[in-house]
């Protein structure tokens, strides 16, 4: 009697041992979630359950007021389904961080197109391909009316032109068809501020020297064009010929290049006072 | 003795024979009105002047020189032909390019002139869009050197905004003092074929379009100097080119005086300006006073069909504006002695208005006595009719001549819409018509042509 209680105390002490340390026995399996001894959790639609699986569900719904183990699966599973969802959306937004900063950083080397003079306009709503092709992908919708810079023709289908759109202070480079386009009226440049700050500066041909010496390519006839302070100067005589200051303080003349080079004379006058004079000479290459 | 006597009576006789008809008043008093103008009014040289020959080199200009199958390409010969004169008509000839502004060019590039290449714009896209023919520079610069010869190649399509205000003023002011200084200017059109962009054609809406699908669009060739020389170019192209039609050829000479010459000067006024039934007519002669002032002596009575006729090739320079009116200044002078050896005196008559003046394409036509006829005036009596005939305004032929390729700024969006092959110069009817009013402006009344005719109106 004593050894039988001895013996079912071990038996019991063996189950409790085996019990505790499941993890010990439990078989491997290439079934199991891996880095777990547990089988994939499957969830069974409760439109895929059968007549009984159906039945189990009311009975631990309704009598014990639980869930069934059907019931706990699918729950488990979709926990484990949204804990997933989770990770890869955090992956994701992290790599869309990591682009965004790059973006960002482009962006703000990238230049601004706030400072250009557009040229043009569309002249209905249509849109801005990324090739010369309406089947190519979209770049962009041009509103009626939206200011283009013109950039160039298409080399290869010439009904369609490289435009950029103004967006804000950005510009999106694209494709759109000419037919869309309609050229603003001429674009008056301002002068730079580099050359504003001269009472007469000439901007074209270029110096070869400041204010001393212009080369020229060959003799003949050539435009001069410059600007001038219009606030300290009022007249500008060119080789003794008054010539016309335009609106935007632009002033222009021909002159003639000969051979053995010309020399040109620039007086600024402001009331009929000489308030600059630029004397310099033209010679050919 | 007797014999000698005899002989010395009948010297005598003849003498005051001959005395007696140089006392003759056969035409009243007045003063011959005699013209300055010469066959060619322009102060020509036989030294070859400078000529100066500007290509227009926007970007539309290249589609002069891509071929467009099944039309005919001359722009490329003819700029070679414009190269080749110039070097026989100049001295020194100097190449340049235009657009917004004038530039020299290396000789180099001269040979580039026929290529596409030559017009690609380099600079900004910007610049490059808003390319212009300022042809205004090239007026102003022809101004400044007006003994040479100025070439100009381009397309000639002007906007509204060059036509008028201070841009104008750019055109008119240079062409005003050229045309004063007898210089001329002639435009050479030529309708080629076309493989480009039209550009910079405006829209209602107040901004530019372009135009694709044109086959042909005419170009311009533009000089500027003496009437010669644009003649020698223009015979030269015409020859080379358009010596069996002239379809796809214009030509028009915008000068201070479309006047070719004086009739009586080059003593062209003959018989046969008259009815032949005139030179039929009792005691008819036809003798020149002074050798200058014609006059048609004859019996005529008031059946007697007085017309007087000239080609107006004979009075118009070619292809220039032509002119729109011609007076007349007229003058009667009456006397009752019919027979010359009778007429002591003359007596000047206030007939007013007597004759009118008609023309068509090809001649001019003075309808004498028409306002005031014959069978008004009294028979038996002898009248001197004297006529001055005048150009009084120039006309605007030129002006047709381009209509065909014009079109204006409210139309070519329209023009546009219709996909014409054959696409026009925008505001060049304009052009012409300003320059047609410069010459207008510079225009003085000349004297055409100066003729009388004595007659004795019989019963």
């Amino acid at each position: 009697m004593m050894i039988s209680k001895i013996l079912i105390n071990l038996i019991k002490f063996f189950l409790i041992i085996v019990l505790l340390s499941s993890t010990a026995m439990a078989h491997k399996s290439k079934k199991h979630v891996p880095g777990t001894s547990f089988d994939p959790i499957v969830c069974i639609p409760p439109e895929e359950r059968t007549k009984q699986q159906k039945q189990k569900d009311w009975w631990a719904n309704n009598l014990s007021h639980t869930l069934s183990k059907l019931q706990v699966q699918c729950a488990i599973k979709k926990i484990q389904d949204l804990e997933k969802n989770v990770d890869e959306s955090t992956t994701r937004i992290d790599t869309l961080i990591i682009d965004n900063e790059g973006l960002r950083t482009s962006l703000e080397n990238s230049a601004l197109c706030a400072d250009i003079s557009f040229n043009h306009k569309s002249k209905k709503g249509t849109k801005l391909f990324a090739k010369p092709d309406s089947k190519s992908n979209k770049v962009a919708d041009v509103k009626s009316g939206a200011d283009l810079l013109y950039v160039s023709d298409s080399s290869s289908q010439k009904k369609w032109s490289f435009v950029l759109l103004k967006n804000g202070k950005k510009c999106n480079p694209g494709y759109i068809q000419k037919q869309f386009i309609s050229k603003k009226d001429e674009v008056v440049q301002a002068a730079p501020k580099e050359v504003k700050a001269d009472l007469i500066s000439i901007t074209k041909p270029s110096w070869s020297q400041k204010e001393k010496l212009i080369v020229v390519p060959a003799s003949g006839f050539i435009t001069i064009k410059g600007f001038v302070d219009t606030s300290k100067i009022d007249q500008i005589i060119v080789n003794e010929k008054e010539r016309q200051i335009n609106s935007d303080d632009t002033f222009s003349f021909n002159i003639r290049v000969k051979d053995a080079g010309t020399e040109v004379r620039i007086v600024g006058n402001k009331k009929g006072i000489t308030k600059k004079t630029i004397t310099f000479q033209i010679k050919v290459k | 003795m007797k014999k000698t006597f005899i002989q010395i009576f009948i010297i005598l006789l003849t003498l005051s024979a001959s005395n007696a008809y140089s006392a003759e008043k056969c035409e009243p008093d007045f003063e011959i009105n005699k013209s300055t103008l010469t066959q060619n009014n322009e102060n020509n040289s036989s030294d070859k002047g400078e000529v100066f020959v500007f290509f227009d080199q926007s970007k539309t200009m290249q589609g002069f020189t891509i071929d467009q199958p099944g039309q005919e390409n001359l722009y490329v010969n003819i700029v070679d032909d414009i190269q080749q004169i110039s070097e026989n008509i100049g001295s020194d000839i100097i190449y340049q390019n235009f657009g917004t502004d004038v530039n020299p060019m290396e000789d180099r590039d001269v040979s580039k002139v026929k290529t596409k290449k030559f017009y690609e714009c380099s600079g900004s896209s910007v610049s490059c869009d808003n390319q212009s023919s300022k042809i205004q520079e090239i007026f102003k610069i022809a101004e400044d050197y007006p003994e040479a010869t100025h070439i100009v190649v381009t397309h000639l399509s002007l906007q509204d905004r060059q036509l008028v205000g201070s841009e104008s003023k750019q055109i008119r002011g240079p062409l005003t003092s050229l045309l004063k200084q007898g210089k001329s200017i002639g435009i050479i059109g030529v309708m080629n074929s076309f493989n480009g962009k039209i550009d910079n054609i405006p829209t209602k809406e107040g901004e530019y379009t372009e135009y694709l699908d044109a086959e042909t669009r005419p170009f311009y060739i533009l000089v500027i100097g003496n009437q010669d020389n644009i003649n020698r170019i223009k015979d030269e192209i015409v020859e080379n080119h358009f010596s069996s039609s002239k379809e796809n050829f214009k030509y028009a000479l915008i000068t201070s005086n479309p006047i070719l010459q004086n009739l009586n000067v080059n003593k062209l006024i003959e018989e046969n300006n008259m009815p032949a039934s005139l030179a039929r007519a009792d005691n008819f002669s036809f003798n020149y006073i002074e050798d200058y002032l014609p006059v048609y002596k004859f019996s005529g009575n008031k059946k007697t069909k007085l017309e007087f006729n000239v080609n107006t090739d004979q009075i118009e320079v070619p292809g220039s504006t032509g002119v729109s009116e011609f007076s007349i200044s007229e003058k009667v002078w009456t006397t009752n002695k019919v027979k010359c050896k009778d007429i002591k005196s003359w007596n000047e008559a206030k007939f007013g208005e007597i004759s009118t003046i008609s023309r068509n394409d090809k001649e001019l036509t003075l309808n004498l006595f028409e306002t005031k006829p014959l069978k008004k005036l009294f028979r038996g009596l002898r009248y001197f009719y004297k006529v001055d005939l005048y150009a009084e305004k120039p006309g605007k032929s030129s002006e047709r001549e381009f209509a065909e390729w014009s079109v204006n700024s409210s139309e070519i969006e329209e023009l546009k819409e219709t996909n014409p092959i054959s696409f026009k110069t925008l505001n060049l009817e304009k052009f012409v018509s300003i320059l047609n009013a410069v010459s207008g402006d510079t225009f003085k009344k000349t004297l055409i042509a100066s003729f009388a005719v004595n007659f004795e109106l019989t019963k």
